[in-house]
């Protein structure tokens, strides 16, 4: 099979690129890892017994990562924290990715997030400012049907969002209020979960299940708003459960094709131009294991610069039960933010983000609850009932320093198919581990206003690794040296290869979540591909 | 024909069951209670005991006309399935028979609801006989398990599952 273009991974930035290239009347090849979910059928929130059963979209996470878990291992020796837990990379291999399982956080980052080193003197400034993206992060808020509110005042100013923000949940009403004696404020989110219907879908429906895959197909993960508007072109070939082993790199340094397997065994693909989008874990991953004569290092990676400034998820996290029954597991999971943090508060500090949640995960839905509500009668029904649906958490988000030694490498270890594992190497700096006391404090202060007996435990990364919101790997610069890609996500001195996830990130936009940031690059490389295409033709 | 209260139809459905596959269960409770010693809507002891656990009557969840598939009788399709269950089940049938009969001197059917309650509390909260603990909590999770994923152990938290809503 040949196609116009190849695109490894159909996540936020794989799908948003293979619908902008198929409605130019590309021929696209979209290849993912995992399979095509059936929401009615395949989500574990379609039946009762949820708890119990297996999760398709957490099946996919953890377990099958090609990640070498020594790296807790290096961390511990170099923190005082102790042994730390094994880096918990979020992510699914399904059509869709990882919007399969996100919350439908739809953020545009704050201008100040593309120059924390001309404004605040650390991290580096991206090649391209808020205004080259903001048309494009308006198209892709128009494909998912983004829900949002006008007037934030941590936000640039825009436009009307597609459909009208959602009404604060119980929970966010009763948290924002305990903001604002706190000194903060709550405000809407910003959400892919449109509120209106919107290309004949279901709005959504306030479930609170967004995390197990939505089976009202309301929220607008890629397999729901972005594919089933390429298949219609008749230009998309989507080859599922495929997945490449790497990239055939020939004498002049350029791909030539790429190894796949799938069930009936390996395939040979070839096309025009290849496009990288398995997230910053893999697409690094896949160039350094793809190495030729002409590419000693692994593809782009001449200057060494693949797998550097490798940025995991700075995160805090408070728990406590709410004193009143808010149904805290109702409404969408993350209707409300603090973006009052968002802008450095000074030098020492990251940009951050405050949140809350509230949803229901296996170990306390009402069958787990009601089993670990003690005792049992007539006492243990009425606990039961009058504490379910309480538990919430507050949470920060901070944006990671960006450092050339926080880098992933090739582990000696191989996987299942024989492919070499990859290897991180991550420590936070001073500044990151400042970040999380000033975003613990200020999670204290939140839930101190809040009518609840207080915080029953609290966690951060420090001491149990995320990687819910991974980044770098394969960072944007104007400059060979110091970078992987252009301005436009092309990599550098190949003529072929393009990346558009993750990986591109130089900066983290102070703690908002990066999907909208994915899908706005990735609409304007599939631009910048579908011009060199059109230029090679004429 | 009067309509059944809720209590009424789970002992109905309860009653109905043990005949059939309910014979699986229970069979150490009737061997050492003769019919005569029942009256004739006294449910057996394992009946009894699941009440206990999880007095479904008192949720009012059933009110709402949605429990047609009694505890009990989920619980010995449970046990069907399951040999080491069902083992362990009648094992604790026995273990709590002997306990009744020592501290009130009278089976556990025939106990009121504060001395059924008290005899499993202090079965769930001692320490010196590990096993019987263990084996009532397997019973009282599988109970509140079956409940509280049934649509009446939803409508008494007030969880709705997606497939409960209007535009499911």
């Amino acid at each position: 099979m040949d196609f116009d273009i190849i695109i490894i991974g159909s996540g936020a930035g794989g799908g948003m690129t293979a619908l902008r290239l198929c409605e130019q009347g590309f021929k696209v090849g979209l290849l993912e890892r995992g399979p095509r979910f059936d929401p009615r059928k395949d989500y574990i929130m379609n039946y009762p017994d949820w708890e119990r059963r297996n999760d398709p979209l957490k099946h996919a996470r953890q377990a099958e990562q090609t990640i070498d878990q020594d790296y807790r291992t290096e961390f511990a020796h170099n923190n005082k924290q102790g042994r730390r837990s094994p880096l918990r990379y979020f992510r699914v291999h399904g059509v869709g990715g990882s919007t399969l399982h996100y919350q439908g956080e739809a953020h545009r980052f704050a201008e100040h997030a593309f120059r924390t080193n001309s404004e605040f003197g650390w991290g580096v400034d991206w090649p391209i400012g808020y205004s080259d993206l903001a048309p494009y992060y308006a198209q892709a808020e128009q494909l998912l049907g983004v829900a949002g509110a006008q007037g934030n005042p941590f936000k640039p100013k825009r436009e009307a969002f597609p459909t009208p923000a959602h009404s604060l949940s119980a929970k966010s009403q009763i948290m924002a209020a305990a903001a604002s004696k706190a000194g903060f404020s709550l405000l809407p989110n910003t959400l892919a979960l449109p509120s209106l219907s919107i290309d004949g879908r279901t709005p959504c429906q306030h479930s609170g299940t967004c995390n197990y895959g939505c089976v009202f197909q309301a929220k607008s993960s890629i397999d729901q708003a972005i594919i089933p508007r390429a298949e219609k072109t008749g230009n998309l070939t989507l080859l599922s459960e495929t997945r490449v082993l790497n990239l055939n790199i020939d004498d002049a340094g350029e791909v030539s094709s790429i190894n796949c397997v799938d069930a009936n065994g390996t395939i040979r693909l070839s096309a025009k131009r290849y496009v990288l989008a398995g997230g910053s874990i893999e697409t690094p991953r896949l160039m350094l294991a793809s190495t030729s004569a002409a590419q000693v290092n692994g593809l782009g990676n001449n200057n060494d610069q693949v797998g550097r400034y490798f940025m995991e998820t700075v995160y805090c996290t408070a728990k406590f039960a709410l004193n009143s029954d808010a149904k805290t597991y109702t409404g969408p999971p993350l209707d409300a933010r603090v973006w009052d943090f968002c802008k450095p508060q000074d030098k020492q500090t990251n940009g951050f983000v405050l949140g809350l949640a509230g949803y229901l995960h296996p170990s306390i839905g009402p069958s787990n609850h009601a089993i670990r509500t003690a005792g049992i009668g007539r006492r243990h029904l009425a606990r039961a009932k009058e504490t379910f649906g309480r538990d919430i958490y507050v949470f920060g988000v901070a944006e990671q320093e960006p450092l050339a030694s926080n880098r992933l490498t090739l582990s000696a270890k191989r996987d299942k198919r024989g492919q070499a594992k990859i290897k991180v190497h991550c420590q936070y700096s001073e500044r990151d581990k400042h970040t999380i006391d000033v975003v613990m404090d200020k999670l204290h202060k939140w839930v101190s206003q809040a009518p609840s007996d207080g915080i029953m435990s609290t966690s951060d990364t420090l001491r149990r690794s995320s990687a819910t919101h991974v980044g770098g790997t394969c960072r944007m610069g104007n400059e060979a040296s110091t970078s992987v890609v252009d301005s436009f996500g092309k990599v550098h001195g190949q003529k072929d290869c393009y990346i558009t996830d993750a990986s591109v990130l130089p900066t983290q936009g102070a703690g908002d979540s990066p999907s909208l940031t994915i899908q706005a690059l990735a609409l304007r490389t599939a631009d910048r591909i579908a011009s060199d295409l059109k230029n090679l033709s004429t | 024909m009067r309509k059944p209260t809720p209590r009424r139809r789970f002992l109905l459905a309860s009653s109905l069951v043990t005949l059939g596959v309910g014979s699986t269960l229970g069979f150490a409770n009737r061997a050492r209670f003769s019919k005569s010693q029942r009256t004739t809507n006294e449910p057996d002891t394992l009946s009894s005991i699941i009440d206990t656990i999880l007095p479904v009557s008192a949720t009012n969840a059933d009110q709402k006309g949605v429990l047609d598939l009694t505890l009990d009788a989920a619980i010995r399709q449970l046990a069907i399935k399951k040999p080491r269950f069902n083992e362990n089940v009648n094992q604790l049938i026995l273990i709590i028979e002997n306990s009744a009969l020592s501290q009130y001197q009278q089976p556990f059917v025939g106990l009121n609801i504060d001395q059924r309650e008290s005899l499993l509390t202090k079965m769930l909260t001692q320490k010196t006989q590990p096993l019987a603990r263990s084996k009532l909590l397997s019973l009282r999770n599988a109970v509140i398990n079956i409940f509280y994923t049934s649509a009446p152990g939803r409508a008494h938290l007030g969880y709705q599952l997606p497939a409960d809503y209007a535009n499911y």
